[in-house]
């Protein structure tokens, strides 16, 4: 890696993005002013309960919003190296590379389609079995985007496919390219998945979710995956997911997501060992911890709260038991702890009384930087 | 807790085959003799990947299908057979179900007082219609939900409420051993944890046995007090929730345990899954037998499969 | 850690002191806000409305029921009066006729070319008026055409829902139960479809006299087969559904687990396709009655006033226009109609 790339580049900025759905309900204000921030080769993970608008802001990045969605405002902007002309890039005259910016919610949907959906930025999605396609052979399903995209011959195309294969761990890999989704099991779908996705190059992999149809002990094996082809090919992911266990061995940095707003933002260690919202709180304490022997877990009481009807101040107030008086009145700003670590609420204004996270919280993180050998100067 | 291990045992099941002809060449053997106790006021986990049988082996004892082979003793009634009338109704009173996923498991055309009630209705538990409602109101307080909500349909709910509703319409008839076939692997990770609290509290107050299905190991320890390890339709390791994690002995065991994301960036960051593989590992599951290893610890393997294992272990 | 400080500075509202307080929520709030609450019909007429063509077909059977039944008593004639002497008029209508349409005048070939009369005129009748003229018994075109209305949609109608609940019984029991009852089932029922329509109605004209009671048998015991194999199918596909099984292990009977949890879930394909079997009777009442299985004279049906016209089409070719007008009218709209039900009950595109 040259030194060049170590000057972190930014390759998809989302600003202030805000999405209205029309449904036959109603309005649902599902995304309400969020940003993201991504660099190149590096992990974001959206984390957030069902319903928190996580999958959407990324449907918006990639130019898949249903057809019922109003943006009322923001961009995507997606940053690209060219030197070619256009959007591409030969990696062999390098020199004459610029970075080059668009705003994917102002591209019409032909070009999205050529330049942006699987060729820069590629998605997988939650359930294998029903992204692939049961009627087609792997081998087809893999060289498809490849000759669409790049217009190679057929054998060529058939030769990377193989490779692919290899790369994400598939033994065999001529013998399953004429094999049909159905006669994989659920992790070597996952798996197919994954090289469709990296058949084009990406810079970016958009992961929706990408192990919660599979079992645990294949979760693993996918993961650890991901995060082999993204160290060798230097490509940004976004993961998306509910489940902070996944977010612990994948990300860099980590977006909390709740009703359509982003609560707390940071690097994976201060998220982890040093969470500010409450939300993020109680979501560290749902999760399941092998190490202590409590028999309560800490739980968020009551369920996501419905879009459709817009309360004022701070969403997650009702559901909060550090709420402030003022969170009914007003919705909090981002404060900001650190560098890169922001959070909204108000339980950070210096009015607010002083509030610790629960204690089986804290207690156990203290043991989980001791067992990580992490201490406060480090994060 | 509440389990009494000095009491007859609730649920027996020996030897259990459930088999499912798909051709007249070719049988999906789904369980192959699985035998374990449940005793009153437990909950027995069972665990293992999807077509491990876990799933099956829930069905089967609850009788959706017929069991190929061995006895499922009930409140000491012979379930696995051909039942009498009232052996039947005895089960469907006593033993009752809670589904995987919410939304599938409420009928979306029902409103929520019909769906908790029908149990009621079918074995005709009421005298009057105020009675009903006020049963099936009292069973709504006792999941966290309002009575309000009795009038609701299942859409108008959060999967988690789903679930408590799922929760409530299998206490309504106050059964002895609820069977809880991955109840909450369709929820999120914070709802999850709600559920299993109110699973616990309930079990606190009623002494509902449960046999908890799921294929996370992670909320199984929190709710289980022993716990199975299944594995393509044998039952390989079984022992109380602490032999288990503390001393697993299986490879296959061990594969599950180290699969669990733990929330520690800095140690899961480099940690790795330790791989199984069935085909490769040159274990024959059908070969292996029950093995003492302490206490009610057990494991099915061949005599010396188990000498290499143990020995690993110390 | 650095300080906290405040980013965003414009705010619609000051805080006070006194708002940061703590709001004292404890461990066990109980919050519920309303979910997602429209009713399913609701979303259903939304959806259907969204449809343009369906709410025009909607519209056109509304108008068309309506006339079938209002349409004969409209003006003095009966759908069985005779009057030879008023026989063959072409269609005039009060006031219309000073434009030069509907003024009772038509074109009646001869040897020697066309040659353009006006009946009402030649035979003296000034006061007379058929306003879809008149056939050559002399009975009102208007009035036997609605009549015939009525009576296809009678017919339709009522074989449309004995098919729904013959079929949709059957077809329910068949799938639920599976196994041999449903070998059993499935081989009587492709007996019974493999025997022709035409077979069986005149077999029936054997046994009972022609009249609608009869057709209307013939139409259930030929059509149900259709709607018992999409009840077969959508039991299939649910009798494996969790609250299917839920039901089973409360200790609820087959009948009702078929009947009160399978069926409300299965409404929708049902009316679409009693919906689309509308359409398949009238045409196949018309298609008997064309070839005289039908209703017996003088009452009539649409299919059998086609098939008088039909016999006159080149002498008097408005005799034939309208009840073929009214019976393409009706089959089109009741299909634009079962197309807009069909999305509306179930749809396929989500809102998010």
């Amino acid at each position: 890696m040259s030194e060049e790339k170590k000057l972190r580049e930014k390759i998809l900025d989302v600003k202030n993005l805000d999405i209205t759905f029309e449904t036959t309900a109603g309005k649902v204000h599902a995304i309400r002013g969020v940003n993201i921030d991504l660099y190149q080769g590096e992990t974001v993970a959206i984390v957030g309960e069902s319903g928190s608008g996580k999958s959407v802001t990324m449907r918006a990045a990639m130019g898949i919003l249903a057809k019922n969605a109003v943006v009322n405002s923001g961009e995507i902007i997606y940053r690209y190296r060219d030197n070619v002309g256009g959007i591409d890039y030969n990696p062999e005259n390098d020199a004459n590379a610029q970075w080059k910016e668009a705003d994917i919610l102002k591209m019409d949907k032909k070009w999205i389609r050529k330049h942006i959906n699987g060729r820069r930025i590629a998605m997988v999605f939650q359930d294998p079995m029903t992204s692939l396609d049961p009627t087609m052979t792997i081998g087809k399903q893999i060289m498809e985007g490849m000759i669409w995209h790049y217009k190679i011959d057929k054998k060529d195309a058939y030769n990377r496919a193989v490779n692919l294969l290899k790369e994400v761990g598939i033994e065999d890999a001529e013998k399953r390219m004429k094999q049909y989704p159905h006669q994989l099991s659920g992790g070597m779908r996952q798996r197919v998945v994954i090289a469709i996705a990296l058949s084009c190059n990406p810079d970016l992999l958009i992961c929706d979710e990408p192990t919660t149809a599979l079992d645990v002990n294949i979760q693993a094996k996918i993961l650890e995956l991901i995060k082999k082809v993204q160290k060798e090919r230097d490509i940004a992911v976004i993961y998306i997911t509910h489940d902070l266990g996944v977010v612990a061995k994948v990300a860099d940095y980590v977006n909390v997501m709740y009703a359509g707003k982003i609560v707390e933002v940071g690097n994976i260690n201060e998220i982890f060992y040093e969470p500010k919202h409450p939300y993020t709180w109680g979501l560290l304490s749902a999760m399941p911890d092998l190490g202590t022997d409590d028999d309560r877990l800490y739980t968020i009481p009551g369920s996501p709260p419905n879009l459709l009807h817009e309360k004022e101040g701070d969403a997650f107030a009702p559901r909060n038991a550090y709420a402030l008086e003022i969170d009914d009145k007003l919705e909090p700003p981002m404060f900001q702890i650190s560098e890169t670590h922001w959070a909204a609420t108000w339980l950070l204004d210096p009015r607010a009384p002083k509030v610790e996270m629960p204690k089986e919280l804290k207690a156990r993180i203290e043991r989980m930087k001791k067992e990580a050998g992490v201490n406060d100067s480090k994060l | 807790m509440t389990a009494n291990y000095n009491a007859e045992p609730l649920l027996e099941v020996k030897g259990l085959k459930q088999y499912f002809p798909v051709s007249k060449t070719y049988t999906v053997k789904a369980v192959d003799d699985v035998s374990f106790k449940v005793y009153p006021g437990e909950t027995y986990g069972l665990v293992g990947e999807s077509g491990s049988g876990k799933s099956t082996i829930g069905r089967s004892i609850i009788r959706l299908y017929d069991p190929t082979e061995g006895t499922i003793n009930f409140c000491g009634m012979d379930i696995s057979g051909k039942m009498s009338r009232d052996v039947k109704e005895k089960l469907r009173i006593q033993m009752q179900m809670i589904f995987q996923d919410p939304m599938a498991s409420l009928n979306p055309r029902k409103k929520i007082k019909d769906i908790i009630g029908e149990a009621l209705d079918v074995h005709h538990f009421y005298n009057s219609k105020a009675e009903r409602d006020q049963r099936v109101e009292a069973i709504l307080e006792k999941v966290g939900l309002a009575k309000e909500h009795a009038d609701r349909y299942p859409h108008q709910f959060s999967g988690g409420q789903r679930q408590r509703v799922g929760i409530a319409r299998a206490l309504i008839l106050n059964p002895k051993l609820v069977i809880a076939d991955e109840c909450i692997s369709a929820l999120d990770v914070s709802i999850q944890a709600q559920v299993v609290n109110l699973m616990k509290d309930i079990q606190a107050e009623l002494g509902t046995a449960y046999l908890f299905i799921a294929h996370d190991l992670s909320m199984v320890k929190y709710i289980s007090d022993r716990i199975g390890v299944l594995h393509l339709g044998h039952l390989l390791e079984t022992g109380t929730t602490d032999e288990i994690f503390s001393n697993p002995i299986h490879p296959y065991t061990k594969s599950l345990l180290s699969a669990i994301p733990i929330p520690n960036p800095e140690l899961e960051k480099n940690r790795e899954a330790i791989n199984y593989d069935y085909k490769t590992s040159g274990i024959d599951y059908t070969k292996g037998t029950e093995h003492l290893v302490s206490g009610s610890h057990y494991v099915k393997c061949t005599d010396e499969e188990f000498e290499a294992w143990t020995k690993k272990s110390v | 850690m650095a300080e906290t400080a405040a980013v965003l500075t414009k705010e619609p509202y000051v805080p006070t002191d006194a708002d940061f307080k703590l709001k004292g929520n404890d461990k066990d709030i109980l919050v519920d806000s309303n979910f997602a609450s429209q009713s399913f019909w609701k979303e259903v007429v939304a959806r259907f409305r969204k449809k343009k063509s369906a709410v025009f077909g909607l519209i056109f059977v509304l108008v068309i029921t309506f006339f079938a039944f209002v349409g004969p008593s409209m003006n003095s004639y009966t759908y069985s009066g005779q009057d030879l002497a008023k026989k063959n008029l072409a269609p005039r209508i009060p006031l219309i006729e000073y434009t030069g349409f509907f003024d009772g005048h038509e074109n009646i070939a001869t040897t020697k070319g066309t040659k353009t009369v006006n009946l009402y005129f030649e035979n003296k009748l000034p006061d007379t008026f058929y306003w879809f003229g008149s056939d050559n018994f002399g009975r009102d075109i208007w009035t036997r055409t609605w009549s015939g209305a009525q009576v296809s949609l009678i017919i339709a109608v009522a074989a449309a829902i004995i098919d729904m609940i013959i079929g949709m019984s059957y077809g329910l029991i068949s799938g639920y139960f599976g196994g041999k009852v449903d070998m059993v089932m499935q081989r009587i029922l492709e007996i019974a479809n493999g025997i022709p329509r035409l077979v069986i109605v005149t077999l029936l004209l054997l046994v009972f006299k022609p009249g609608m009671l009869t057709i209307i048998v013939a139409l259930m015991l030929t059509e149900w087969v259709g709607m018992s194999r999409i009840a077969r199918a959508e039991m299939l596909k649910l009798k494996e559904q969790e609250f299917v099984l839920a039901s089973r292990t409360l200790g609820a009977g087959s009948m009702h687990i078929i009947f009160s949890e399978v069926l409300p879930n299965i409404i929708g394909p049902i009316i679409t396709q009693v919906m689309f079997s509308i359409p398949t009777a009238i045409f196949t009442e018309a298609f008997l009655s064309f070839v005289g299985l039908g209703i017996p004279v003088p009452r009539c049906s649409l299919g059998s006033l086609i098939s008088e016209g039909f016999n006159s089409f080149t002498t008097h070719p408005y005799q034939i226009i309208p009840p073929i007008v009214v019976m393409a009218l009706l089959m089109l709209s009741f299909n634009l109609v079962a197309d807009g039900l069909r999305e509306a009950l179930d749809p396929k595109l989500k809102e998010m």
